[in-house]
């Protein structure tokens, strides 16, 4: 463990109600919804603490993930394609 | 061998897609599903995770599309508009699914309070994962099984806000919540992958 994650260990310890009130604001923070004092007092928080910095990142990471690997491109099967072709011509709804 | 097709090609294709469609000309449509198909086909399995049920989800988004092409405007682009229409006959398709189940609806069993217990991220029997092609890894697939192992009012919001990133007022028209519920709805399920992809999430590359 560095000085400065040691250092930010022990300022969580002795300030535990930051931390919960970061995990609170999480959600506005990560979508930038607070208000300039609230976010500048957070994030002067994370420069704090560590565990709380990770957590945020991690939320984040959670996002860009989700939005990354579950664009799926998936091959269509042939038969359903076909399917679809005749659904186009023969649909009464598409005219 | 074939040249690849450019992104400006592709956005030519789209704009003479869209002319035709208006048109009313039928066949753009089969052009639609020969050129987007894939994409679409990929939305309509997330939600519904088998191959019968994404087929009729496809053939709701074309006949949305064909209905409302005249209201696409161009100010998104294209394949964005056909993939949330996509999204919209997904979330149509399990609320009508959910009715001949004779559950209460999508939002039974979920509670939106954030001092809750998280959903749960656990196998359902009666919800086999959809059959995929094309894969990009395990983490990929990690982050899919999540999802997928989602309860049904979780996996909806985040397909639709995070995978489909549509707006918070498309999102709260199409599931009915209101915005505060689908804020916390929307936390609840990150905060719910996170725990459940907490191990894979060690040695990436984390962007703050």
């Amino acid at each position: 463990m560095s000085k400065k994650t040691f250092a930010g260990f022990f300022k969580c310890l002795l300030h535990p109600h930051e931390c919960q009130r970061t995990k609170k604001l999480l959600y506005e923070y990560v979508e930038s919804e607070l208000d300039q004092e609230t976010q500048h007092k957070l994030e002067k928080h994370l420069g704090d603490c560590p565990a709380c910095l990770e957590y945020v990142k991690s939320y984040r990471q959670i996002i860009e993930l989700t939005h990354k690997h579950c664009l799926p491109e998936t091959q269509m099967p042939p038969a359903l394609k076909q399917k679809l072709r005749e659904f186009i011509e023969q649909n009464p709804d598409l005219k | 061998m074939a040249a690849p097709i450019s992104k400006t090609d592709t956005r030519i294709d789209d704009a003479q897609l869209v002319a035709r469609l208006k048109q009313r000309d039928r066949s753009a449509l089969g052009e639609l599903v020969q050129i987007h198909g894939a994409k679409m086909y990929g939305v309509a399995l997330q939600f519904m995770r088998n191959e019968h049920d994404a087929h009729e989800v496809m053939q709701d988004a074309l006949v949305s599309i064909w209905n409302k092409i005249g209201s696409f405007e161009g100010k998104s682009a294209f394949t964005s508009w056909i993939y949330r229409v996509t999204a919209n006959a997904g979330l149509m398709a399990l609320r009508k699914r959910k009715r001949r189940e004779n559950d209460v609806s999508l939002d039974a069993a979920t509670s939106d309070d954030e001092d809750a217990p998280l959903p749960s991220l656990q196998l359902s029997d009666k919800a086999p994962l959809p059959d995929r092609v094309a894969m990009t890894g395990e983490l990929g697939e990690q982050v899919r099984a999540a999802i997928d192992r989602l309860p049904e009012p979780y996996r909806v919001v985040v397909l639709l806000r995070d995978v489909e990133e549509l707006p918070m007022e498309d999102v709260m028209e199409a599931t009915g919540l209101s915005e505060p519920a689908l804020k916390s709805r929307l936390h609840r399920a990150r905060l719910a992958l996170r725990e459940a992809l907490l191990p894979y999430l060690k040695g990436q590359d984390i962007q703050s």
